[in-house]
């Protein structure tokens, strides 16, 4: 007879007492599981979205992080094809790069003349089949969305471009890009002709690139953007809109344009040299990403260029992280004291019924220790039933979870995202949470067990 | 091995209990000598101090003053462990109040000594079937206590202290609790069991009348063996 096998026939004396503390050992480990493995899931979400729509790693012009956004063709990097070509070669960086890209961020201002509205926006320049690819990115086998997006813009698509869906509803454009559940904007009177300017600024379209003169207008959505060149010149190109695309955070939703790369060049470089903001690169691990950085500054001089992580370009998902993290220490710390006091209690009792069973086998020989092996067994076992029941619940809680799709909207989103639970992610997690609550279970009965071994004999004899 | 004729020697023991502040001596100096190999019985009155006695004879309990030798040895000059191994090698208790595990079947409960011992299983199989055959639970080692009557019980829990077979059983008014045809029934086995495995029994009782053949005959009075 093993000490586990007596343990539990100690434990089926008292039933309902013995499944009270089991249940509650579970409930702990099935909320600490869910809790832990949708903040895991978040964390794990958040990052597949910034890595989908940024990529791992940005280099810019030395300087461009700290004053680039406030001139960002000054600090525009021009020679990127030779990086690219330096990166894609390196040994070290190849294996574990999925894509680079080239990209061009600004600001200026869209309008739709055809509804006359304006709004300032936000450009993005991108290869549209590098971009696609950076979409996909999918390491953890997130799904973020219940839909997937996609731009649907092609290479040689110069002028294409998708819009935020905000945006569109914003530009008045629900009809010409045939959008659903789009919030028609009420008719507005229309201003009268003395007070309307005689042209807009779509006039200077026609000036700069007159073959784009009939493009924009008819069926096809289109917005004439307004940025000022590398010059400081002010200069328009007409962006011809394919689609309108829910985007993650509300300011990109409310004002992000994503177009052809040659188009943003044309806008902010003019007839000037094309330059783009910077490189994207895309891993196939996030995991490497140091690493990788690493490599990076060494084989780009550190005078010319700059290299940041996605966390550094948004500081906001290591403050999520750190939030969360603290969130979930104060739970598991909490569930811990719980399983703690229970099985201490539970401990108690039991040793409180068998001080003259105690007795008797400490007459019969059995030492101090094995007093409290025996004890200790009792609450390793309990611990055990409970933190399993606990991990099983929480499998068949966090899979169903997980089928029916709920979904929340996180602060300042867009789109709601889908409320997950993941527990296999960080590869830990599960077994940590599991080794965590039996352990301690197994300790808090070392104190009753310790107290039961100490009783004079002849004392525990005498209680019955 | 030269065996001395006494297996327990009391030198002057006292014992003073300590109850709510108040002293209570329980046992007065008591210097004995108790024969081995005999069926050795301790009559006295309730509150004589019987199982203050037999409890520092069977090393769970320490003497105030005074020093008392079991089989050989110095019982003051233990440890908690070494006491406990020493318990576990030599001593077979009987309580008045059968003290079965209840959790353990009549066979698990004869066994736990040998577990304690860590006897080979396949002996250990062997000599809890014998002892339960001899005092005549064979057929009912499945038996969990709750299912056993008194007697049954006691003649399980006569088998657990006889199992290891040790040198000195110490059975305190072990009937105390049954009804007067089966404590006869039970003083009989226990004097059979003595004759035949030739160890030996320290019984105590405050019924002089239940014993009547008895070899070795101990009276004590107010903790004072007369
Ligand atoms: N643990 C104890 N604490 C206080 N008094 C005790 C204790 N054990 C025994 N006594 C007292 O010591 C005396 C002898 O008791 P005991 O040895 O149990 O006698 P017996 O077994 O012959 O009835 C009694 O007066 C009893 O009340
Ligand atoms: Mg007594």
């Amino acid at each position: 007879m093993t000490i586990l096998k007596i343990a539990y026939r100690n434990i089926c004396r008292n039933k309902r007492r013995s499944l009270m503390t089991i249940l509650a050992i579970a409930v702990s480990s099935l909320s600490v599981l869910l809790f832990g493995g949708n903040i895991s899931s978040i964390i794990y979400t958040l990052q597949t979205g910034y890595v989908r729509s940024a990529g791992h790693i940005h280099i810019y012009r030395k300087g461009y992080s700290q004053y680039g956004s406030a001139n960002p063709s000054a600090y525009g990097m021009e020679d990127y094809g030779r990086v690219t070509q330096l990166i894609t070669a390196d040994p070290v960086i190849k294996p574990q790069l999925r894509l680079v890209m080239p990209f061009l961020a600004f600001q200026g201002i869209a309008g739709n003349f055809v509804a006359d509205t304006s709004q300032s926006f936000f450009g993005m320049g991108i290869v549209p089949s590098l971009f696609e690819k950076l979409m996909t990115w999918d390491q953890y086998h997130m799904k973020v969305t219940k839909t997937d997006v996609s731009t649907g813009l092609q290479d040689p698509d110069l002028s294409g471009g998708v819009i935020g869906y905000g945006m569109a509803e914003r530009m008045d454009l629900c009809g010409a890009l045939k959008l659903d559940n789009c919030a028609a904007r009420p008719q507005v009177k229309k201003e009268t002709a003395a007070s309307a300017p005689t042209e807009d600024f779509s006039a200077l379209t026609r000036e700069d690139f007159p073959e784009k003169n009939t493009e924009g207008t008819g069926d096809t959505a289109h917005l004439d953007l307004l940025a000022a060149t590398s010059g400081g010149a002010p200069n328009v190109v007409s962006v011809s809109l394919r689609k309108a695309i829910m985007m993650g955070t509300k300011a990109f939703n409310d004002g992000l344009i994503i177009m052809n790369l040659d188009l943003a060049q044309k806008l902010i470089s003019g007839r000037g040299a094309k330059k783009v903001t910077g490189l994207m690169l895309q891993l196939n691990r996030t995991d490497d990403m140091e690493m990788v950085k690493k490599r990076l500054q060494q084989i780009l001089p550190p005078d010319d260029y700059e290299v940041k992580t996605f966390g550094e370009v948004r500081p906001m998902y290591g403050q999520t992280i750190s939030m969360f993290t603290t969130i979930f220490g104060f739970i598991a710390l909490i569930m811990g004291v719980i399983v703690l006091f229970t099985t201490i209690n539970t401990m108690s009792m039991s040793v409180m019924e068998r001080i003259s069973e105690i007795g008797t086998a400490r007459a019969l020989g059995l030492r101090r220790s094995a007093i409290i092996s025996q004890f200790v067994g009792e609450g390793f076992l309990l611990g055990t039933l409970g933190s399993t029941l606990g991990v099983v619940l929480a499998l068949v809680v966090s899979f169903t979870i997980n089928l029916m799709e709920v979904t929340w909207t996180p602060p300042d989103y867009a789109t709601p995202i889908l409320l997950s639970i993941h527990m296999f992610l960080q590869p830990f997690f599960l077994p940590v949470c599991w080794l965590g609550l039996i352990s301690v279970a197994t300790l808090s009965s070392v104190f009753p067990a310790r107290n039961a071994s100490r009783m004079a004999i002849v004392d525990a004899l005498r209680h019955n | 091995m030269a065996e001395t004729q006494f297996v327990v020697r009391l030198n002057n023991v006292t014992k003073t209990h300590m109850l709510d502040k108040v002293e209570i001596q329980a046992l007065k100096g008591i210097t004995a000598e108790i024969p081995r190999n005999k069926f050795n019985v301790i009559i006295g009155q309730s509150g004589s101090g019987k199982s203050t006695l037999l409890n520092l004879i069977g090393c769970i309990d320490t003497p105030t003053t005074g020093s008392i030798e079991v089989c050989g040895k110095n019982t003051a000059l233990m440890s908690d462990d070494e006491m406990s191994d020493f318990r576990a090698r030599h001593i077979g208790f009987i309580f008045q109040t059968f003290n079965l595990m209840p959790v353990f079947s009549a066979y698990e409960n004869v066994e736990y000594p040998l577990l304690v011992m860590k006897t080979p299983s396949a002996e250990r199989r062997e000599r809890v079937l014998a002892t339960l055959e001899k005092v005549g639970l064979a057929d009912h080692r499945d038996k969990f206590p709750n299912e056993l009557s008194g007697g049954q019980r006691q003649r399980v829990a006569i088998a657990r202290a006889l199992v290891k077979q040790p040198e000195l059983v110490l059975a305190d008014e072990p009937t105390a609790n049954l009804d007067h045809r089966t404590g006869t029934e039970i003083i009989e086995l226990m004097q059979k069991i003595q004759a035949q495995e030739n160890t030996t029994f320290i019984f105590s009782s405050h019924d002089r009348n239940l014993i009547t053949n008895a070899e070795d005959l101990f009276m004590i009075m107010d903790g004072v063996i007369l």
